[in-house]
């Protein structure tokens, strides 16, 4: 009996066992599977657009969160692409670049930033060509967007 | 380049100064602070009344920085360019301001370039003392590596702030 009870215990202490990936961001965050891109030329408009993708709202206004889409996309190894998002007050966020496996490849910001416009350069260099999903995180208000990076 | 810019806007301000008349308030000069106390703005202006509706500004400050490995003093230096609209205890003006931000820590410098349109209005308490308030909409320009005042890297940032200004005048 002793030993059905303690199985039992040793079993529930295990599977409630939280243990963190730090490389790997949590699967059930990352959204649905990739199923294409937003299509944006150079001078970031939208040339066909995949519904899931970004949060641009109406407008990118300092009112309101807003984040993308990535310019242009795709974009082709070695050149950097831009991104656009609007916090409406100071907050901590959080952007990665992640791949299909869930790993964080980069990140972009990590801080407390200030209410305003952005607009970020990012530089693909260091990525192996291959679609990616740049993760937006702050208090309150998260969005995703995938950029396809070609190769040469 | 922007060192470039801001040597050019210098000089054109400059230029455009000595043109003017000399009226009622030009030659006052004043020394004064510019800032809301708890945020990181918090710089010091003299202030050349160059012409009855013209001040040049010279800005500087500085802010300690402690992001991540980033760890010492941002130096800020700038000029403002102010056009009173109206010359009376209050004074209303328009004008733009341009700001260096520097970052010298351990191997590397960084440089943030601040570009601010601004408005606002100074209240003349007496000859030698004036309160104001303005608001700007900066035009921000990040360092290519990291900007440890924005805590962003190659970026560029439209924001705005209001901040109070403190002056006290010695002629």
């Amino acid at each position: 009996m002793y030993r059905i009870l303690f199985m039992l215990f040793l079993i529930f202490t295990i599977s409630s066992c939280n243990y963190d990936e730090p490389q790997l961001f949590d699967p059930t965050y990352f959204g649905e599977s990739i199923k294409g891109i937003t299509f944006v030329d150079e001078t970031g408009e939208i040339l066909k657009e995949d519904p899931s993708d970004w949060c641009i709202g109406t407008n990118h206004l300092v009112s309101n969160y807003s984040f993308g889409p990535a310019y242009p996309n795709p974009v082709t190894k070695g050149k950097s692409f831009t991104i656009r998002f609007s916090l409406p007050k100071s907050t901590f966020l959080e952007i990665y670049i992640i791949n299909t496996k869930f790993q964080i490849t980069n990140t972009i910001v990590n801080s407390q930033l200030a209410a305003g416009i952005y607009s970020l350069n990012i530089n693909t260099d260091e990525m192996v060509p291959n679609i990616y999903r740049l993760m937006f995180k702050s208090e309150g208000f998260s969005c995703s967007g995938d950029v396809w990076i070609k190769g040469k | 380049m922007k060192k470039t810019l801001i040597l050019s806007f210098i000089f054109s301000v400059f230029f455009y100064s000595q043109s003017l008349a000399q009226n009622s308030k030009s030659g006052k000069i004043g020394i004064g602070y510019s800032g809301i106390f708890t945020s990181s703005t918090n710089d010091f202006n003299l202030s050349f009344w160059l012409g009855e509706r013209f001040i040049l500004e010279p800005q500087f400050g500085f802010q300690h920085i402690d992001v991540d490995d980033n760890k010492g003093t941002n130096w800020k230096l700038g000029v403002g360019a102010l056009f009173v609209l109206n010359d009376f205890d209050v004074t209303p003006y328009l004008g733009g301001r341009i700001k260096t931000i520097l970052l010298s820590g351990g191997e590397k410098t960084y440089n943030d370039l601040v570009l601010s349109f601004v408005f606002g209005g100074e209240y003349f308490v007496s000859e030698w003392f004036s309160v104001g308030a303005e608001m700007r909409l900066n035009y921000i320009s990040t360092d290519k590596d990291f900007s440890p005042a924005y805590s962003i890297a190659d970026a560029t940032i439209i924001q705005s702030e209001q901040v109070i200004n403190i002056k006290i005048y010695l002629k």
